[in-house]
């Protein structure tokens, strides 16, 4: 019997070609979307997991400030007073660019990590060369990656050789290790010694000359016993709180497995994963797979009068319900497992797309590994199940005396159907809404004015050039000021986007630290930053005066600035003598803060060149040439600020090329169902249109007549999507601090472009319905 | 072998019932071919339908070999109808998607016939009704004469007791029609029991008994 419901469930299936196509390639779309999505699930949740320890391996946590920066100290009162603890280790990521160099071959590198020789214990770390335990031993050693060791050794045996790093500092390479893997979390290209000083990467004080109040902040990670029960161990751990004074009060962790996506703490070295992001896609799976299902229940409702009248025979020949109920399951099962070969075609074309657009290096290989693959398996028959089982119950549930009447001539649909329908449509437009104002947004805060002149200003990093060298960026910064092309050069300690210096104003009562740029005397034009308040600078103030933002200005309650000085930074602090326009120095998703800009002759960690317009590629070839004479052994490292600007919403354009990309798929599978439903429908009004058109009717108005049942259900779609797309956009925009408004015209569009979409897909049908020859339909009936 | 008592069939609308069998008494004896005949709207479809238990009365009783069928379940009827009764319908009523082969195999696997048994069962209605040749057309490639046949080869392959046959004419030419006439005759000759609907008075008369609806009652 099974074997025989197979063979006609074949050809039922092959009976019908438009019907196949429309669900195998709707199904095989969803399929695509579903197994991309879950690829990308999977990866983002194996982040860490490779490492043999990982079950046991926690990092520290200072709950009372929720922070993961604890001095380092703390991790040998751990180690030393709490068995549970088999082992502890610091760890520290270094967050910017840093050059390292063996003779004449330098290259920057971005990550290098501090670490203790525990770090190699805890931590899987493979060694390709070098002894991998204690691999650091001495505090000049380092261990490089392979990639790094083949680009400044080449073939070269490193082991026992010396590099350079920030051409002062001598390190002996100790050990190569494998590149950490893409799953990785923590990533290093150089891995130092933490017991050397120039390693502590932070270090905090409440009086420099109090050196009890001196903190070096790191990252703490324990590896407690197999058996140990960690929240038993905190609270063990907080009882004995004394023994942590004064560096935490109280303590928390979070394991390494879940520190990727769960991590809320501040101070984190690692790398983290954007939930929000992941819930988003398995939503949108979700949804593209309903839609599929929903077009498949919608077509085989829309055969139902020639799927009825089958059933209804088999009933009277003997079949049971549950026979009946088979054969529609055992077809759907059939579709879905040629749709899911379909899909993986279509997945293996797709993948290197959405790679692009998540910037990374999924490989459809993760699906055939166990448990996945049974996984697979399964999902593809329960799709399968569920696609077939509403309409297989809602047919097989007819008297089948009924299931043999005549098809009905009108184009009368189901409540149940139109509602299936109404749901496709208004998925559809709340992804378009959703998009639309996801693109806003990111175009309003793109081309929002950010307080002074970003395209073609260019940034420099000059932070490897030591003070021995210093006059090398002045040579540099002469050789810019000369030519034709550069409006302007200004040397930086820090600069909008790199700014690590944070002072209090040492005026009483204002205890908000101001951030702090080192400047020279060109820097507000280069910038075109403006002076609102105060008076010119003057050659004299270089080392004496600083300018302040507005925000600080009304944070210190100023009038005039009269007499005003900074407080810090030197001894007798700076004069203020101007004001300067508020521009963003920091993340565009916080509201500026109080910023203090010090004039002094010394910078050089930044050169900033404004480029004439029109001329920049003649002078970034000149830049270039200038760059090479003065820093040979250096590769020129610079970023134009509009990329920054563009770099910080990074994310939001992966959100919206991915939301963009699924809303896009989500519409096509809609518009594919609808196609299917429009073609059964017109076929079932056939002899409908053939009366009317006897009676008179014109093409004209049958094709409105046949479109207006779609446009009805359109404008009830709209009517649903509308305050749920705004709802859901309200809550994303929250976030900003500077929003765009969702406008009248988003939801014109949205509106607009489903009608376009569904009149699109529909009207052919209506139109070829509408000119048939009425008598053709008449004595088909 | 069927007995209805005070048998009844109407819908109801918005308080108005409309009634399409009126207090139907009637004995059916194992063995028999009664014609119903009736013009249209008389009750005649309807009344086959609830003997071949396709359809259930409004109200009265409805007793098949003295089994209560109006007390059974869906279960039990499918079980009934499926060992029991055979069905010809005036336009066939072919899976258009199978071939006569499959068409006529189809009851048998229903009821869990074995593969070989089928083979021999589907060979053999084949060979009688001379369709050898025509088993693996679609419906679609058979005349309507044939087409009947092969539904008739349906109805009775898994050996029924009773085939009710709703115009099994109706669509057909007159010689094709009278084959099929004489086909149900020597089925019944054979022991079936048959009932069938029909317009013609001729083809009424291939029955032993003749019974007329009209607006639903039986004039004898």
């Amino acid at each position: 019997m099974f074997t025989n419901n197979i063979r006609f469930a074949i050809r039922n299936i092959l009976k019908n070609k438009v019907n196949l196509y429309i669900n195998v390639f709707g199904f095989a779309f969803s399929i695509a979307v579903f197994l991309l999505i879950s690829i990308y699930l999977i990866h983002e949740n194996s982040f860490d997991k490779y490492h043999i320890k990982a079950d046991n391996i926690y990092r520290l946590i200072d709950s009372e400030n929720n922070s993961s920066k604890i001095d380092y100290r703390v991790s040998e009162i751990l180690r030393t007073n709490f068995p549970e603890v088999n082992n502890s280790c610091i760890v520290q990521i270094g967050s910017q660019a840093i050059s390292i160099a063996h003779e004449n071959n330098g290259l920057f590198i971005n990550n290098i990590m501090s670490v203790d020789n525990r770090f190699f214990e805890i931590f899987s770390i493979p060694f390709l060369d070098g002894k991998s335990v204690n691999p650091l031993p001495t505090i000049n050693s380092a261990v490089i990656s392979e990639s790094v060791a083949k680009m400044i050794f080449g073939t070269e045996n490193p082991i026992g050789k010396e590099i350079l790093l920030r051409n002062n500092l001598p390190l002996i390479v100790s050990g190569v290790i494998n590149d950490f893997p893409k799953n990785s979390s923590m990533k290093a290209d150089l891995i130092v010694n933490a017991e050397n000083d120039n390693f502590k990467f932070s270090f905090t004080c409440g009086d420099y000359n109090d050196k009890k109040s001196h903190r070096y902040p790191v990252n703490i990670y324990l590896e407690v016993n197999e058996n140990a029960d960690v929240s038993l161990l905190m609270k063990k751990i907080n009882n004995h709180s004394n023994l942590f004074q004064p560096y935490v009060k109280s303590f928390d962790v979070i394991s390494l497995e879940k520190m990727y996506l769960e991590d809320t703490s501040i101070g984190a070295d690692t790398l983290k994963g954007n939930p929000y992001l992941l819930n988003l896609m398995l939503t949108i799976a979700i949804i593209i797979l309903s839609l599929a299902i929903i077009n498949y229940i919608n077509l085989s409702l829309a055969r139902q009068s020639k799927l009825n009248k089958q059933s209804g025979i088999k009933k009277i020949i003997g079949a049971s319900r549950t026979d009946i109920v088979l054969s529609f399951l055992i077809e759907s099962v059939l579709v879905t497992t040629l749709a899911f070969f379909v899909g993986i075609i279509l997945l293996v074309i797709g993948l290197p797309i959405f790679n692009d657009i998540v910037k990374n290096s999924l490989n459809i290989n993760v699906l055939l590994q166990f448990p996945y693959s049974i996984i697979l398996v399964l999902f593809i028959l329960l799709f399968g199940l569920f696609s077939g089982i509403v309409p297989a119950i809602l047919i097989s549930s007819f008297q089948p005396i009924n299931m043999l009447g005549r098809a009905s001539i009108t184009r009368r649909k189901s409540p149940f159907r139109n509602a299936l329908t109404v749901f496709q449509f208004s998925v559809s437009i709340t992804l378009i809404f959703c998009i639309t104002v996801i693109y806003k947004q990111i175009s309003f805060v793109k081309h929002k004015n950010i307080g002074f002149e970003k395209e073609q200003l260019l940034r420099i990093d000059g932070s490897f050039i030591e003070n021995s060298n210093s006059s090398n960026a002045l040579l540099l910064l002469g050789k810019f000021k000369q030519f034709h092309g550069i409006n302007n050069v200004s040397l930086t300690n820090g600069a909008p986007g790199k700014i690590t210096n944070h002072l209090g104003f040492g005026v009483e009562g204002k205890d908000q630290l101001a951030s702090i740029i080192y400047v020279d005397s060109t820097f507000l034009q280069t910038f075109k930053i403006k002076q609102i308040i105060g008076r010119d600078l003057l050659d004299s103030d270089i080392g004496k005066a600083c300018m302040i933002n507005k925000k600080a200005y009304e944070y210190l309650g100023w009038n005039n600035l009269e007499n005003k000085r900074f407080n810090n930074g030197r001894p007798s602090g700076y004069e203020v003598i101007g004001v300067v326009d508020d521009f963003n120095f920091a993340s565009l998703y916080q509201p500026i803060e109080p910023l203090c800009i010090i004039f002094q002759s010394t910078n050089k960690q930044y050169i900033n060149v404004s480029i004439a317009k029109g001329k920049l590629q003649e002078t970034m070839a000149y830049i270039n040439t200038a760059w090479t004479e003065v820093f040979p052994y250096y590769p020129l490292k610079y970023q134009f600020y509009d990329d920054w600007v563009d770099l910080m919403f990074r994310n939001e354009e992966k959100l919206a090329k991915t939301v963009g990309l699924f809303a896009l798929l989500a519409i096509c599978i809609s518009s594919i169902g609808i196609l299917g439903l429009a073609i059964f429908t017109t076929e079932n009004s056939k002899k409908e249109i053939g009366i009317r058109k006897v009676y008179g009717a014109k093409v004209k108005q049958l094709i409105v007549m046949l479109n207006l049942d779609y446009i009805k259900w359109v404008v009830v779609s709209i009517i649903i999507a509308f305050p749920i797309g705004w709802l859901v956009m309200e809550d994303w925009l929250e976030d900003f601090t500077y929003r765009t408004e969702i406008s009248w015209w988003v939801f014109a569009l949205a509106g607009v472009t489903a009608l376009g979409i569904a009149l699109f897909t529909v009207s052919f049908q209506s139109y070829k319905a509408a000119v048939a020859n009425p008598v053709d339909s008449l004595r088909n009936e | 072998m069927i007995k209805l008592k005070n048998l009844e069939k109407y819908y109801t609308n918005k308080f108005v019932k409309t009634f399409v069998l009126r207090n139907i008494n009637l004995e059916i004896r194992e063995g028999e071919f009664l014609s119903v005949m009736g013009p249209s709207g008389s009750g005649k479809s309807t009344l086959l339908n609830i003997i071949g238990m396709l359809d259930t009365p409004s109200s009265g009783e409805y007793f098949f070999y003295d089994e209560p069928v109006h007390k059974k379940s869906e279960k039990q009827l499918t079980e009934l109808h499926r060992n029991h009764i055979g069905f010809v319908f005036q336009s066939y009523h072919l899976i258009d998607e199978l071939t006569v082969y499959e068409n006529i195999e189809m009851p048998l696997l229903y009821q869990k016939v074995k593969a070989g048994e089928r083979k021999g069962r589907v060979a053999e209605i084949l060979d009688r009704f001379n369709m050898v040749a025509k088993k693996d057309l679609f419906p679609n490639q058979l005349s309507g004469g044939q087409q009947q046949l092969a539904a008739i080869g349906r109805a009775i392959i898994g050996n029924p007791k009773l085939i009710l046959a709703d115009e099994p004419t109706g669509n057909l030419h007159t010689d094709q029609g009278k084959e099929i006439m004489e086909l149900l005759k020597k089925l019944n000759q054979e022991g079936t029991t048959i009932i069938q609907v029909t317009h013609s008075a001729e083809n009424a008369k291939y029955g032993n008994r003749i019974i007329k609806l009209s607006d639903g009652w039986i004039e004898e």
